[in-house]
């Protein structure tokens, strides 16, 4: 239920309706929908929120209250939009799920605003392992993005090996021929240490963090990096309260994607995964015209389940598909100007007891930082709240949420599979794996589905997945979670 | 509780796909989950006839599988484990059916690109419809997309408006 629903709407009124207009206006309606006249459930619903429509409009206390909370959230930027996998909790007498898809979505105004400054440092590893073909068309690519800076944007960048140089500090970008000398020249030599590179590089966004928003810093690397993993996170942890947002941009097979995930998402961000090295100029390039484009560089939530409920998986679908851990404050990435934020949750709900009437799931609220230096954040209170009912119910969860997990499903097979094998639990993988490999190929996704078959092979040979098949999978069955995916297939032809 | 029809996992009340199979644990027959919630997996075997081998007993072994259409017939040797989707190719195709039925005419009878699978196992033969446009029906009886439903000897197998029957040897 939508608690969103503008009472004025219901009635059929205008926003000035009289008492007189809005008694009349409420029998007539509530003739059409009293449970006697319709005897349907649903009309019973209905007639409730008629009911209470007019309570609040024909107090004119209570009606000032609601007309000034209608006024701040028409004057948002943005609509929050929440979609139930069932319009009613059954009572049963055992647990249960349920999952709510929230969307952010910003109004037409918003996709007028021009757009925003970008505060970026370019983190590169320059480790031995880079050479050649990678480096090469990382170079070409940064130079390629120079050409999309505006005046008002800030640049730094940064190579690291097992140290870090400052190669062009954070600066107004003014001398596009000396920093392209500064990109050729970058050699490379050396070992990978991630802390190196992300400490140099937080420190150059920090510069302007205070007076500029929109601070990101993009990592480019293909190596692991060796026992400096949980300073990395803590790094991460203060940017994210400096406002920094950390990107990491993984090429070819031997970076630990676990642990990406983990150091942006703590920042609201995802790891990237770079098959190829030819792909890295689109990802950059696409990268920063996101970062052009957003409206909100960070939108956070704070969100309390209540008793009953636990928080069980949080997936963010759309614009960045990513897996999310709960918490009480979870940074959701950010907001594009002329698309949706759509995250999707799994909770949990126990055995309520036999009157509940309706459960108040969660309840919080979203917090909103637009880009954009002349519009300062704001915040929306959200109230997740489902009616109860007896069993039984039939149902179809609504298509956005059914289509959403048919492919998170397959994705958590493979997380699940991945477990296993460190579990050394062989037989559980192979038929989570086999059930995946069979599910993507109903699902006309062949080429991933070779991918897992391969995987199948390597677990049965050397009890092992291979370090690119994981990622092939990993990022390949994430991609689909978007509304309207583009296929392995297509993307590679 | 819900029982996956397909692999027997269990899954919270309120799921919508299995976790262990990724099978859509709704849409099978259309029924909703609160009914299903009540039936017993033996129910299930029941109303589902789900050929009762057992392990000490195997299947009599299907060798082949013969696609028997109004006058001609294609014949599909076969093995467990196998996997075949039954379809039709048309020019500029990427994914392609390993059955082409536009032979039989597939295309005038409505007969998606990709448009069902027939698996083989050791528990016997078994049909899923791959969410074609015109559905796939089963000795006349429509099956749910993405749905498994074994199949016996002689079935009649509607692919849209195109029908055969089903032969094991």
């Amino acid at each position: 239920m939508n608690a969103e629903r503008n009472y004025y709407e219901l009635l059929n009124l205008p926003p000035d309706a009289t008492a007189e207009q809005i008694r009349r206006a409420f029998h007539k309606i509530a003739l059409q929908h009293h449970p006697d006249v319709t005897k349907t459930p649903e009309s019973n619903e209905l007639f409730l929120l008629i009911k209470e429509a007019y309570e609040v409009l024909i107090d004119p206390q209570k009606r000032s209250i609601y007309d000034q909370e209608l006024r701040e959230r028409q004057l948002q930027p943005i609509e929050l939009n929440f979609v139930f996998s069932r319009p009613k909790i059954p009572l049963i007498q055992e647990e249960q799920l349920i999952y709510v898809l929230m969307e952010t979505i910003p109004k037409e105004a918003v996709k007028q605003t021009p757009p925003p400054a970008v505060n970026l440092c370019l983190v590169i590893d320059r480790s031995t392992s880079m050479q050649g073909k990678r480096m090469d068309m990382l170079k070409a690519a940064v130079i390629k993005m120079l050409d999309l800076l505006q005046p008002d944007d800030i640049l730094a960048l940064v190579s690291f090996s097992d140290r870090a140089e400052v190669l062009l500090p954070a600066e107004r970008f003014t001398h596009p021929k000396i920093i392209h000398g500064q990109i050729r020249g970058i050699q490379t030599s050396g070992a990978t240490e991630i802390y190196q590179g992300l400490e140099a590089g937080i420190k150059e966004v920090k510069r302007n963090a205070q007076r500029m928003t929109n601070n990101h810093l993009f990592l480019f690397t293909d190596g692991r990096t060796y026992g400096d993993e949980e300073r990395c996170l803590q790094l991460a942890e203060a940017a994210r309260q400096d406002g920094i947002i950390i990107h990491a941009i993984g090429i070819g097979e031997d970076w630990n994607d676990e642990f990406f995930d983990q150091l942006t998402s703590h920042t609201g961000s995802h790891a990237v995964y770079i098959q190829h090295p030819k792909d890295i100029s689109r990802e950059l390039l696409g990268k920063f015209h996101a970062l052009k484009n957003i409206y909100a560089d960070r939108v956070s939530l704070n969100l309390i389940p209540q008793p009953w409920v636990k928080t069980r998986a949080i997936f963010r679908l759309t614009p960045n598909p990513a897996s999310i851990l709960p918490g009480e404050r979870i940074e959701l990435g950010f907001l594009p100007r002329e698309d949706r934020l759509g995250v999707l949750f799994e909770f949990i709900v126990q055995v309520l007891p036999e009157d509940t009437q309706s459960l108040k799931i969660a309840h919080g609220e979203i917090d909103i930082r637009p880009a954009s230096k002349t519009e300062s954040r704001f915040s929306l209170p959200l109230h997740l709240q489902l009616p109860c009912s007896h069993p039984p119910l039939d149902y179809q969860p609504p298509a956005a949420i059914y289509q959403a997990l048919a492919w998170i499903t397959l994705y958590r097979m493979h997380e699940k599979a991945r477990e296993e094998i460190a579990q050394k639990e062989y037989e559980h993988a192979l038929k989570h794996l086999q059930h995946l490999a069979s599910q993507l190929l109903s699902s006309g996704e062949p080429r991933l589905a070779e991918t897992v078959y391969l995987e199948i092979e390597n677990i049965r040979r050397k009890l092992t997945m291979s370090e690119g098949g994981g990622k092939k999978i990993k990022y390949g069955t994430r991609a689909l979670w978007l509304p309207n995916p583009q296929s392995q297939e297509e993307a590679e032809a | 509780m819900i029982t996956c029809p397909y692999c027997t996992h269990k899954e919270l009340e309120g799921a919508i796909f299995c976790s262990q199979c990724g099978t859509d644990l709704l849409r099978r027959d259309g029924k909703p989950t609160s009914e299903v919630h009540h039936v017993t997996e033996d129910q299930q075997a029941q109303t589902k006839q789900i050929p009762t081998y057992t392990e000490d007993e195997p299947p009599r072994s299907i060798q082949q599988l013969t696609l028997r259409f109004h006058q001609e017939e294609k014949n599909l040797p076969v093995h467990v484990g196998m996997e075949i989707t039954l379809g039709r190719i048309s020019p500029g195709q990427s994914i392609l059916p390993d059955v082409d039925l536009a032979p039989y005419g597939a295309y005038e009878a409505g007969v998606s690109r990709i448009h069902a699978k027939l698996s083989v196992s050791k528990n016997g033969i078994s049909l899923m419809d791959l969410g074609s446009a015109n559905g796939t029906r089963v000795n006349g009886k429509k099956i749910a997309p993405r749905t498994v439903c074994w199949l016996h000897d002689q079935d009649e197998i509607s692919l849209g408006k195109l029908k055969f029957h089903i032969q094991f040897t």
